[in-house]
């Protein structure tokens, strides 16, 4: 009797692990469209993910995800950030947001749209449409998203979330178009391109940039030494001259570019669900 | 010049014999030392230098302990906010293999199986904290294919390590190296 006793306990112990609500990501919240760029001249596929039971009588926070149709572990990035925001916005109870993915095309756009600069190292002359796409970003994606959507139209109510030239990119929109965004989620960013001119951009905006009001995430892997040792140095900035910046950053162990890149997305998201 | 230099190597060797026979360099008792000078894939000045240590156990099978040390050109003549990344990698193995070919040339092909120490120093001036050090190990599987020419107790070897792991994506670039050297035969018998 006692083993019995003893057997239904541990039943019972490990199938509360089960308890936990999972989500399935449900495609029928997607909504695709594509939009013609007359800045960058190129048409980028569009992934919008409405969160479930949407409404139009509530304005929703806007999550822009750069890259948004690459594939991550076999699954599509758009897919698992849709479920880490649900779960996020369970845990936190706070409503969910809408997700905008941009495609970003073949390996030479992304190059021209994402790098601020030409390159000059390999790939040599690559980049330095950074300016236009961040039009294409404000002048193009978000009106469109703003005039078919029930959307928070300040810059408190828009996030923007990159990876490596994606991360890159977050930057240049935090220094050049700070109005745009409030709110960046900054994963193992590629500042070391064109020696570092992010940071020189960074220094020339921070007196006009210095009293906004931010939501910051900073996440890197141990073992990408060319792109840790700027991320450190842009925390280090954002720590010293953004008083007003919640920031928050996460250095993943023993993990490189690539095999890092899951879990700053997770946590990116937890935090900035737990500071809106 | 690196063409001039191989093409200087390459033709003395036809006029070199292989292993004073190859029947005995098939013997059991065969054991070589070699020290390698070369280039490594991962940087265009990336340096490598071999130790092998090489013993007979049967007729055509040998062992292997194999040491490598890469290490690259150092350059502290970096430009504000640019980047700079010096490495340093200790690789050891051990591993089996077969020694094939007669007379002139004899080859030996090896699978080896050990571990790397990648040790690297990330330098960008002008930062708050301008240098970042980092160390990391790795298990290793690798193939080396060795060639040797020469007489009697001294002899030119060559060699080609081609790291089999990491397999897939990785955080480490494989990094394959060709090195030249001389040998030495610790043991000879007629």
């Amino acid at each position: 009797m006692k083993n019995l006793k003893f057997l239904f306990l541990t039943v019972f112990v490990f199938t509360l692990h089960s308890c936990k609500k999972e989500f399935n990501f449900d495609d029928t919240l997607v909504r695709q469209t594509s939009i013609q760029s007359k800045f960058t001249g190129s048409q980028y596929p569009i992934y919008i993910v409405l969160p479930k039971n949407y409404s139009v009588n509530k304005k929703y926070e806007t999550l822009y995800v750069l890259d948004g149709d690459d594939e991550l572990d076999g699954q599509l990035v758009y897919k698992q950030i849709g479920l880490m925001c649900q779960n996020s916005s369970s845990k936190y109870s706070k409503e969910n947001v809408i997700i905008v993915a941009i495609s970003s095309l073949g390996q030479d756009e992304r190059f021209r749209d994402l790098a601020p600069v030409p390159s000059v190292v390999q790939p040599i002359g690559q980049g330095g449409g950074s300016e236009n796409y961040a039009k294409f970003l404000e002048l193009e994606v978000k009106p469109y998203i703003e005039k078919n959507f029930s959307v928070d139209t300040t810059s408190k109510g828009r996030v923007i979330c990159g990876h490596s030239l994606g991360g890159t990119m977050t930057g240049y929109m935090f220094t050049k178009h700070p109005d745009v965004f409030s709110n960046y989620l900054t994963l193992s960013p590629a500042f070391w391109w064109g020696d570092g001119v992010m940071l020189k951009y960074e220094e020339e905006a921070r007196a006009k940039n210095s009293s906004n009001e931010l939501i910051t995430f900073v996440g890197y892997g141990e073992f990408e030494e060319g792109i840790r040792i700027y991320a450190e140095e842009w925390i280090y900035r954002l720590k010293s001259y953004y008083p007003n910046c919640q920031l928050e950053t996460n250095l993943v162990k023993k993990k490189g570019h690539i095999s890092s890149a899951k879990e700053n997305i997770s946590k990116s998201i937890d935090f900035y669900y737990s500071k809106k | 010049m690196k063409c001039v230099i191989f093409i200087a190597l390459l033709i003395p060797m036809k006029n070199i014999f292989a292993q004073d026979s190859t029947s005995n360099y098939l013997s059991k008792n065969n054991q070589v030392l070699e020290f390698k000078l070369g280039l490594g894939k991962l940087q265009p000045q990336l340096v490598a230098f071999d130790f092998n240590y090489q013993r007979n156990i049967l007729k055509h099978i040998s062992t292997l302990a194999f040491s490598q040390i890469d290490v690259s050109a150092w350059d502290r003549n970096a430009k504000k906010n640019a980047l700079v990344i010096n490495h340093l990698h200790f690789l050891q193995t051990v591993g089996i293999g077969s020694t094939i070919g007669r007379k002139r040339f004899n080859t030996g092909l090896f699978l080896l199986g050990g571990g790397r120490i990648y040790h690297t120093h990330t330098i960008v001036e002008g930062l708050h904290s301008p240098n970042l050090y980092t160390t990391k190990f790795l298990p290793e599987l690798g193939l080396l294919l060795n060639l040797k020419i020469g007489k009697r107790k001294y002899y030119f070897s060559t060699q080609l390590y081609f790291p089999l792991t990491p397999f897939g994506n990785s955080i480490i670039e494989k990094n394959p190296t060709l090195t030249f050297g001389v040998g030495y035969k610790l043991t000879s018998k007629k």
